[in-house]
């Protein structure tokens, strides 16, 4: 990879090297105040590479060939040109800084870029450095870093540690509710792009800025440019990091000798015979007889202390009037958390992924008014992890073994399992150890390549400000997976020894040899577009317009089978257009709109027509403002009214019936598929030909209605800045599967569907920043917020006498359980309250969960269960940091934070001896103020009476069990310094730069089982990352 | 020219990463399994201290403490003898030995020795304190062994190397010549051969195997009444309709004359599963359809030139099953194991007839379950073999009825004892219960507490020595209970 960037680097330095006669140009570049810039760089118009720096002193000396002109350069400050001709001279420079206000900050839309002052839409642009942080998947910056994003990490295991995120939220419950993401003006993913490449980030929230994708942009859209070359000299940076990563928080588990007294009080609380005897208990203490009462730590076995993770990129970038190019290249390795057995040198079981990234955008200037644009991208993942199973079997099997049961091996090399289920059936059987080093490894490879080509015309000559813009894109994805597994053969010795004192073992799983099997999949894109625009200034009236034509095409090229409809591409075509007027930028209106069409839909249903208004007030611009307020730079409000679409449903062709021949000896799950000329649900069916799907004629996309008020402020010479938006969207026609026809219907199975739920959403996002310079300190302080409720406001579901049993009226994905009143005091309690109809309410103890009887019926059951808390994803995300440079030193602080969020926790690590015997305790449940029989009998107690193999009236959803997932984090802290110029620039460096990122390292929550933003409900995922990152950045 | 600069600074660039990246990378990888800990032998160099013992009493089996000094956590070098048998040493922690006080030791002196890695003994040490030995009832293995897998097959010879396949039905013999106590062992449910335990020469070999006799699918055995001179097989030879019952016999016999070696046809019949041999000489048989009782040889079907059982009764009416049946010793009435519980049927000694059955134990439904309780309350799992033992206090009592039922609850995997008024409870097995509530396994100990059998299908008993004998039919092995 790295020799084949530096042959193509070669191959386009030296296209700018010939002889000729020269002239000496000598000078001193400075500031206005005279202070020399050192570094400045002095390059000839249209000779790309030929270049020279100041030195320490601001002096430069360069021979050129006669006639050119030369370019002075700084960043910060306005670039110069002066003319030379054929004699040497002295060129002294005073250079002046650069003035760029907010009126100059530009944003892109979807038709383009726009600058941000007359800007309608609801539009946030990330400031792309604060997503510069060592995660291997930006998606893992975007929380608390981008308004209008909610987003949530549910796993750190290498490849798959990125995040979910949605738009405002999520807005329906029918088709999917992911953005659609465009990365240089196509559908592409945003997970494997080289973080170096990005030149720029938006996100289109309302309907204004997302019209033009009509059938598509319902859920918000990402918009990502890659970085392309720039007129001058070329220049280079790399950047290499190194990164140590644990862990947020790990689970710890109880000890052997509290899981063995734990288990007895289970059993004797409940009136059951104590497990382990006191000769027992004394055995597992001193580790008497390893063999058969071990005291295991599966997770110190399973998890190293942390991993490594490297990174290294370099790109290189120039070119001339002509052409210019952009080149990157980069690389990743992200070490796995698990131990691996150093007797197998074969291969690595741990979870490892690795990614090379490349890209090669060249822009070409044919003529004067023509600009071709070619832009070729990929990326190479490659994972790896352990044979047999996934990352959540690992450590489910770590909730799941207890430490007393099986050590980690025998002392004859046997190896132990607990389960007596053959793990081929059920791969969870498997202890941790075995799990993660002893069933072989498994290779994934991602592969993908995506190719765009622009062709820009400017028609002034037909009319001045017509423009013409064709694009062409062609991706190309494909994965494979080679699993190769085995396992050991797997014992299980009898809980006595036999009279001789040995241990009588019992075989539970034969050995399995290493056996092969492959996946593979993949995907092809086509884009097309085309593109008219116009845009005109004439004495402060400006107007602009585009007129565009969209068609895109996927395929799956793997792995479809004999399903034709999986074979058949899928496409949309759309028209889209945009009418834009400004008076000087003062009085703004925009339409939009976007006539967009999706194959998936009945003829006649494909097609939809979304339009969207907007129109925007700039009072900053007023003149009664201009002249009296000087502190106002900009003072925006806008508004904005529109439909946007989505069509991304489950299923394939809805309009498309099914048949099969079906005999009532079908498996047992498609019962009733045949022709019943009995009663409902009788068995007197005949086979035969019949419907396994109802057609759904009229299925088509969602349409989000969306309104959205904005302000966009900037004060006092642009160090403040504010942007506030409301929203209120409704989202109609949710695509659902009518599960509550009538039987009369005639329909078994194969349920027919339609457009018919609803959903209302509602809330803020902003950010504000405020930039202020204290002395040499230049400070940024910058903070963003979103927050969105929702609520649905139709669902197809049964009708209820109780109103809060149905879905109708409460947030999408509303958590529900039974509202809890602490625990029983004693069986007077119990007689007199509420029967709870649990399992055997007879069974209900003292210390058992009281619950309220919600209607009042004098039984509590499940019609008592009512909506408790939010949802598992967060419906608030903020994020505040603050940004000092002082000299060389740069530093900064962000805190991300998410609230509004509720989950349940369940499962064996807080539900002790659910399972029996299968499950292990954690740390926290054990020494948390837990209700134990006359030791600690406090009816509001943290944990309830301990049972043996499942509490039917304790372990279930309630407000007992329902945690907070609000939390607060240090998500970034980065310190850097950059090595002076004076002392860099004789090494023909222009930047040199390092830095340590820490990364997660503090959280605060009150739920301290697991980290709150996996939002898991029972803590069996690989841990979120906690990262220190040392780093070099080198720029020529 | 430019070229060669640009060169020239990626080589610097590349050697600034390098340095860099090669600095960052020695993370060392430490961590998981690190295999056994090292057992560690006393040292020499220090004294072996012995401070006292616990549990100071107990039965075989019992797991003693050890509490001193010095020890060191290699059980290789630490020898435990109580009463003169060596003790095994499970585990040491230095401080503290754990033993197990081994069978066959009838004193309770407690000696000690330490060695260290080179064997020399570093000390012995005879406790004060006697170890006082309690009699139980226990359960242990006699003979049978198989490979790692649980595999065996049908190997003769001495205790230590005989197999079994898998023994199912056991009949208690004494050799008339010999005086040898004998085991007849049906090894396989469909006796692949009928194996001899010979419990005095601690032999075990084949009397025939299945082809030898012309067995088809041979399900148990019962010696006659009278003479105990014939050792009859009850076969279900895969007839089940009345139509085909002269196809194949359903009763073999064989003569201790002829050491049992050689089967004749002794009924023609439907598929049957077990018979039982009066003390006056009558035999009765039942069948699997309809769970039928036949009077063997009763009536002349002359176009077949062939005799027919008497059907007598159904077991249970409409029902087939599995059914064994098990004849009282005072004759007083034949059990019938079957339908997961016992029936007994009285025996009208006038008329030589067996009387239709009643429900003695178990569901009256047929349910499975495992329930200790009188009568119909108790629940059996597929019982199989049975056998009759005098209880001394119902003689002391002056009862008439003597004996209590000893019965293989096959799929309970264990032995339960039915008294004459229908008290159920277990005997033997399902002991070791840990915390998955398994309860089948290998494991010899205390009769209920400690030992489990893992599916016993046949049980016999010597008197003289009050013995049972079970046919541990997974475990491969045959298993024995009595007081030690």
């Amino acid at each position: 990879m790295k020799r084949y960037i530096l042959s193509v680097l070669c191959l386009i330095i030296s296209l700018g090297v010939f002889a000729q006669n020269k002239v000496e140009v000598t000078g001193t570049i400075t500031d206005a105040k005279g202070i020399p810039l050192i570094g400045a760089t002095v390059t000839v118009k249209d000779k790309p590479g030929l270049g020279v720096a100041a030195d320490i002193d601001g002096k430069y000396k360069i021979k050129i060939d006669p006639f050119q002109y030369l370019v002075f350069s700084y960043i910060g400050y306005e670039t110069q040109e002066h003319l030379v001709k054929d004699v040497n001279i002295t060129i002294d420079v005073k250079m002046e800084e650069s003035k760029e206000t907010a009126l100059d900050e530009i944003t892109v839309t979807g038709i383009g870029v726009q600058k941000k002052v007359t800007v309608t839409g609801a539009i946030t642009t990330v400031e792309v450095g604060t997503l510069k942080t060592p995660v291997s998947s930006i998606s893992n910056a975007l929380a608390g870093n981008v308004a209008g994003v909610l987003a949530m990490q549910k796993s750190g295991q290498p490849g798959q540690n990125t995040s979910e995120f949605w738009i405002r939220g999520i807005s329906t419950f029918g088709g999917s509710s992911a953005a659609l993401i465009l990365v240089d003006g196509f559908e592409r993913s945003m997970d494997e792009l080289n973080i170096e490449d990005i030149e720029s980030f938006s996100v289109l929230k309302d309907a204004s800025a997302t019209a033009i994708y009509g059938s598509r942009g319902a859920n918000g859209v990402i918009l990502i440019t890659t970085k392309r070359g720039q007129e001058g000299k070329t220049s280079v940076s790399a950047k290499a990091e190194y990164t140590y990563t644990t862990r947020t928080m790990t689970p710890k588990f109880v000890d052997g000798m509290t899981y063995a007294n734990m288990a007895n009080e289970a059993r004797t609380t409940r009136n059951l015979k104590a497990i382990y005897s006191p000769q027992e208990l004394m055995m597992i203490d001193e580790q008497l007889d390893p063999d058969i009462y071990p005291n295991v730590d599966w997770m110190s076995l399973l998890l190293r202390d942390g991993a490594p993770t490297y990174r290294a990129s370099v790109n290189v970038n120039g070119g001339g009037q002509k052409a210019r190019y952009y080149l990157s290249g980069s690389f990743l390795d992200e070490g796995g958390m698990y131990n691996v057995d150093k007797m197998l040198k074969e291969y690595d079981t741990n979870a490892n992924y690795q990614r090379y990234n490349y890209r090669l955008n060249v822009d070409i200037n044919p003529s004067a008014s023509t600009v071709i644009k070619l832009g070729v991208g990929g990326a190479l993942e490659k994972t790896n992890m352990p044979g047999a199973v996934n990352s959540e079997d690992i450590w489910y099997s770590t909730f799941l073994y207890n430490p007393i049961t099986v050590p980690v091996m025998y002392s004859n090399g046997y190896v132990p399992t607990m389960i007596s289920e053959d793990p081929e059936s059920w791969e969870r059987t498997y202890n941790p150890w075995v799990a993660a080093t002893q069933t072989g490894y498994r290779e994934q490879w991602q592969n993908t390549v995506n190719t765009n080509i622009t062709l820009e015309q400017n028609l002034d000559v037909v009319t001045k400000g017509l423009r013409f813009i064709g694009r062409y894109g062609y991706d190309i994805y494909n994965y494979n997976q080679i699993q190769r597994r085995k396992n050991p053969e797997l014992w299980r010795a009898e809980r006595q020894r036999n009279t001789a004192g040995e241990i009588v073992f019992n075989r539970i799983v034969a050995e399995r040899l290493m056996s092969q099997g492959s996946y593979a999949s993949g995907d092809r894109k086509e884009f097309l577009e085309g593109e008219i625009s116009y845009g005109r200034n004439f004495d402060g009236h400006n107007i602009s317009s585009v007129l565009k034509y969209t068609q895109d095409n996927y395929v799956n090229t793997a792995n479809v089978g004999d399903n034709i409809m999986e074979g058949i591409a899928r496409r949309h075509q759309g028209l889209a257009g945009n009418l834009s007027y400004g008076y000087n930028n003062r009085y703004l209106f925009n339409f939009n709109f976007g006539y967009n069409g999706s194959e998936n839909f009945a003829t006649g249903h494909q097609f939809g027509f979304f339009p969207a208004y907007s129109a925007a007030w700039n009072i900053g611009e007023e003149k009664f403002v201009k002249d009296n307020i000087n502190w106002i730079g900009m003072f925006k409000i806008r508004y904005s009214y529109g439909k946007v679409g989505t069509d991304n449903s489950s299923s394939r062709f809805p309009y498309l019936a099914t048949f099969a021949n079906y005999n009532r000896a079908t498996a047992a799950g498609e019962q009733g598929v045949y022709y019943n000329w009995g009663d409902i649900n009788g068995t007197y069916g005949y086979d035969g030909l019949t419907y396994t799907q109802v057609s759904s004629n009229n299925v088509t996309w969602e349409v989000a209605t969306k309104n959205d008020l904005g302000v966009d402020l900037y004060l006092l010479g642009d160090k403040f800045g504010l942007t506030v938006d409301y929203f209120d969207e409704k989202r109609d026609g949710i695509y659902m599967v009518r599960n509550y026809l009538p039987d009369m219907v005639g329909i078994q199975g194969g349920n027919p569907s339609a457009n018919v739920g609803s959903v209302r959403t509602k809330g803020f996002d902003g950010n504000f920043k405020y930039s202020p310079k204290i002395g040499n300190v230049d400070l940024n302080i910058r903070g963003n917020f979103t927050y969105s409720k929702n609520e649905i406001t139709e669902a197809d579901e049964m009708v209820n006498r109780y109103p809060y049993l149905r879905n109708t009226g409460y947030r999408v994905d509303q958590a529900r359980g039974l509202v809890a009143l602490g625990l029983f005091k004693d069986y007077d309690d119990i007689r007199n309250s509420p029967r709870q109809d649990f399992g055997d309410s007879r069974d209900v103890m003292p210390g058992d969960i009281k619950y309220k009887d919600i209607n009042g019926d004098g039984i509590v059951n499940n019609d008592d269960i009512v909506p408790i808390g939010a949802t598992t994803r967060p419906n608030l995300i903020y994020g505040l940091g603050v940004s000092a440079t002082w000299k060389g030193f740069d530093f900064n602080l962000h805190f991300q934070g998410a609230g509004k969020s509720n989950f349940f926790i369940n499962g064996m690590g807080v539900y002790p001896f659910v399972n029996g015997e299968s499950g292990n305790i954690l740390q926290k449940m054990a020494d948390s103020n837990r209700w134990i029989l006359g030791v600690n009998e406090d009816p509001n107690a943290e944990y309830p009476r301990l049972s043996y193999g499942g509490n039917a009236n304790n372990y279930r959803a309630s407000t007992y069990w329902l945690r907070d997932g609000a939390y607060v984090r240090l998500k970034t802290l980065e310190m850097g310094y950059s090595l002076p110029k004076a002392l860099i620039s004789k090494y023909h460096l222009e930047r040199v730069r390092f830095h340590i990122i820490a990364q997660n390292i503090l959280t605060f929550s009150s739920f301290k089982l697991w980290d709150p933003e996996m939002g898991s409900s029972n803590g069996m995922s690989y841990p979120l990352g906690k990262t220190v990152t040392l780093g070099l950045s080198v720029n020529i | 020219m430019f070229t060669k600069i640009m060169t020239k600074k990626f080589c610097k660039l590349y050697a600034i990463l390098t340095i860099v990246g090669c600095t960052l990378a020695g993370c060392a990888e430490d961590g998981g399994y690190e295999g056994l800990e090292p057992a560690v032998p006393a040292d020499p160099s220090k004294p072996v201290t012995f401070k006292s013992y616990s549990p100071k009493e107990g039965s075989v089996r019992t797991l003693v403490f050890i509490e001193g000094t010095n020890f060191g956590t290699d059980v290789s070098n630490i020898s435990v003898v109580i009463g003169g048998v060596a003790a095994p040493v499970i585990g040491s922690s230095g401080t503290k030995i754990c033993c197990m006080v081994p069978r066959r030791s009838s004193r309770g002196d407690v000696v000690v020795t330490i060695k260290d890695a080179t064997g020399k003994v570093l000390k012995e040490y005879q406790f004060d304190d006697l170890f006082t030995l309690y009699s139980s009832l226990q359960v242990n293995t006699l003979v049978g062994k198989t490979d790692r897998d649980n595999n065996s097959s049908i190997l003769n010879g001495s205790f230590a190397e005989a197999e079994f396949q898998h023994p199912h039905w056991l009949q208690f013999d004494i050799d008339r010549e010999t005086g040898d106590k004998i085991l007849y062992c049906n090894d396989e449910e469909n006796l692949a051969a009928l194996r001899k335990i010979n419990l005095t020469t601690e032999e075990v070999s084949t009397v025939f195997t299945k082809g030898q006799a012309g067995f088809y699918q041979v399900k148990s055995s019962v010696f006659d009444g009278q003479t105990r001179d014939t050792l009859f097989f009850v076969d279900d030879n895969g007839k089940g309709n009345w139509s085909d019952r002269h196809a194949m016999p359903n009763v073999f016999y064989t003569l201790r004359s002829e050491g049992f070696r050689k089967a004749y046809n002794y009924t023609y019949g439907q598929c049957s599963y077990s018979g039982v041999s009066m003390s006056d000489g009558t035999f009765f048989y039942n069948t699997w359809t309809n769970s039928e009782v036949f009077k063997a040889k009763q009536v002349w079907d002359a176009s077949a030139q062939m005799w027919d059982g008497q059907a007598l009764f159904n077991i249970k009416s409409n029902s087939a099953d599995h059914t064994f049946m098990c004849k009282h010793p005072d004759d007083l009435y034949v059990y019938i194991n079957g339908f997961n519980g016992v029936y007994r049927c009285a025996y009208d000694k006038v008329n030589k007839v067996l009387i239709s059955s009643v429900r003695h134990v178990g569901d009256l439904g047929g349910g499975s379950g495992y329930v200790d309780a009188p009568g119909t309350a108790a629940r059996f799992n597929r019982p199989r073999q049975g056998v009759f033992v005098k209880n001394k206090d119902y003689e002391a009592a002056g009862k008439e009825d003597i004996y209590d039922y000893y019965l293989c609850d096959h799929n309970n995997n264990c032995i339960r004892k039915i008294t004459p008024d229908g008290e159920v409870s277990t005997f033997a097995g399902r002991g070791s219960v840990d915390i998955t509530g398994k309860v089948w396994g290998w494991i010899d100990g205390d009769a209920r507490e400690t030992a489990q059998f893992r599916e016993p299908c046949g049980i016999c008993y010597d008197e003289e020595t009050e013995t049972f004998y079970v046919a541990d039919r997974e475990n491969k092995r045959i298993r024995t209970i009595s007081v030690e």
